[in-house]
């Protein structure tokens, strides 16, 4: 009996996270091992970092860590070529939209695992640092370090995280298209894959600034989050509105799509071994 | 059936094919002979859709190559494609995830042919034992059409002609057809129905291979040898 959509991608998935693996044990016995050297540093000495500072260095390794997965997303298609297993998947009878799908996937479960752990101790360690009571005290206290360019309500900081998730993955998918072009060339792959990568995200964010433009919210400035096409902290900075964040995701989904699916046709038109 | 129609395959300036018109009969063991760089490996790519030709048409069946079609198709490379974490038993279950024509008896008795073990990392085991693997996961399948890509590279001398006769002629489907490029004429001699010589992309002789050696009293060997002039190019 022929197997359905769920187990070919399930079948797909699995071997990506696979690929993934051993770089996302790397990634996280490193962010665990500098937390557990910097909350001795803290806990036995007078060190200058102190708690503040831990809070500091705990979110650039997060940060760290999720721009190792960024830059591994652009190998995770160019070893196919490199490794000849594109010969394994390239005669098995699926399209292009259930194989990109599935290294998405992979890749997003990389960032969650990889991101939520480090996030996870990097709150623990705090936690017992400053000695507080709950959760919310950890926020505030990452508020006030930060010079109140984060929200201390939780609320507020899922909706950027779930806007932020959203605008990974669309970069992510940028960085497909980019290595599937780059791929179509035998000469000079590689810097055809960032030219297309620059380009693809200086247009989308010129469209984007357009279309801000034309909806005109009111008294809102949205926080730029990592791989936002064109944007950058400013001054001021307040959070979204849900109108805004509906507009943003719905806008963030809708390129991602369209990368999305000229990937796939690229791939199942035009590539070759 | 598989037809070649007119087909040229261009890699920038050189002719990997050149204008090419075949049929590849259903059933039937096809060698695709010839010299390095006389285009063989560039038929079986065309075929499975993994290149895509600069002029002309591949029809499978009076079609072109769809993913229905790649449903009944095994094809082994000659470059090794396992992922480096896999062992045998990562890559039948990977694999037979998107075939309905999984033998699993079937790849059961050719695991214990082969020598092979489930449990073998296959970035650990020997060349041979590797091309093995490539073996066995082409024909658990009850697959239409069989591409083989120098499937003995790599394999022992010993071992190759116990695989040809066992695998190729017993574990055969009959209507099962198969397109096999060697360079070990030799050991698939005796199994081979047509046979297609190439030379720098072009066909210079074809038919029944059985019929080609009567006729001129030839081996493979000594006929591949009369049609590129003494075995030059080799």
């Amino acid at each position: 009996m022929e197997k359905g959509f769920s187990s070919k991608l399930g079948a797909m998935y699995k071997k990506d996270v696979m690929n993934l693996r051993t770089e996302s044990l790397l990634m996280l016995a490193f962010v665990f091992g500098l937390n557990a050297y910097v909350y001795y540093q803290v806990i036995t000495s007078d060190s200058p970092l102190g708690a503040s500072g831990y809070g500091v260095l705990s979110s650039m390794v997060v940060f760290g860590a999720l721009f190792i997965v960024f830059i591994r997303a652009f190998s995770l298609v160019s070893s196919e070529w490199k490794d000849h297993t594109l010969h394994m998947i390239m005669p098995l009878p699926i399209g292009g939209n259930t194989i990109f799908l599935s290294k998405l996937l992979a890749i997003l479960t990389q960032t969650a695992v990889v991101g939520g752990i480090s996030f996870a101790l990097t709150l623990g360690v705090l936690y017992m640092i400053l000695e507080l009571e709950n959760i919310q005290q950890i926020f505030n206290f990452l508020a006030m370090d930060s010079g109140s360019l984060l929200s201390s309500n939780l609320t507020e900081i899922l909706k950027v995280a779930i806007y932020g998730f959203l605008t990974f993955a669309r970069l992510i998918v940028i960085v497909f298209f980019s290595s599937v072009v780059g791929r179509m060339f035998t000469k000079m792959s590689g810097f055809i894959t960032f030219v297309v990568f620059m380009l693809s995200n200086i247009l989308l964010g010129q469209i984007i600034r357009l279309l801000d433009q034309a909806v005109n919210f009111e008294e809102s400035s949205r926080v730029m989050l990592l791989g936002e096409p064109g944007g950058g902290m400013t001054g001021s900075m307040t959070f979204m509105s849900t109108p805004e964040l509906i507009f943003g995701m719905l806008i963030t989904l809708g390129s991602a799509m369209i990368f999305f699916f000229a990937t796939t046709y690229l791939y199942d038109q035009k590539v070759e071994l | 059936m598989i037809q070649f129609r007119n087909v040229t395959k261009k890699y920038g300036k050189t002719r990997a094919l050149d204008d090419i018109s075949i049929d590849i009969g259903k059933g039937k063991i096809t060698g695709l002979l010839g010299p390095n760089g006389s285009g063989k490996t560039t038929m079986i790519k065309l075929i499975m859709d993994l290149n895509k030709p600069s002029a002309g048409e591949i029809l499978i069946n009076n079609a072109p190559i769809s993913q229905d079609i790649k449903k009944h198709i095994a094809y082994l490379p000659e470059i090794d494609h396992f992922y480096s974490w896999m062992k045998i038993k990562d890559a039948k279950d990977f694999v037979q995830t998107f075939y309905e024509d999984w033998d699993e008896r079937l790849y059961e008795e050719l695991l214990s042919f082969l020598e092979l073990e489930e449990n073998m990392a296959i970035k650990k085991i020997s060349k041979g034992q590797r091309a093995k693997a490539k073996l066995l996961l082409a024909f658990s399948r009850k697959a239409d059409i069989i591409l083989l890509d120098e499937p003995l590279s790599g394999i022992d001398i010993f071992t190759r002609e116990k695989i040809v006769e066992t695998m190729i002629k017993d574990y055969r489907e009959v209507e099962q057809s198969i397109v096999i490029t060697t360079h070990e004429i030799k050991e698939i001699e005796q199994v081979i129905d047509d046979v297609v010589f190439l030379k720098q992309g072009k066909i210079v002789l074809q038919g029944e291979a059985k019929q080609l050696q009567a006729k001129r009293n030839l081996s493979l060997v000594d006929l591949m040898k009369e049609a590129y002039g003494d075995g030059k190019g080799f």
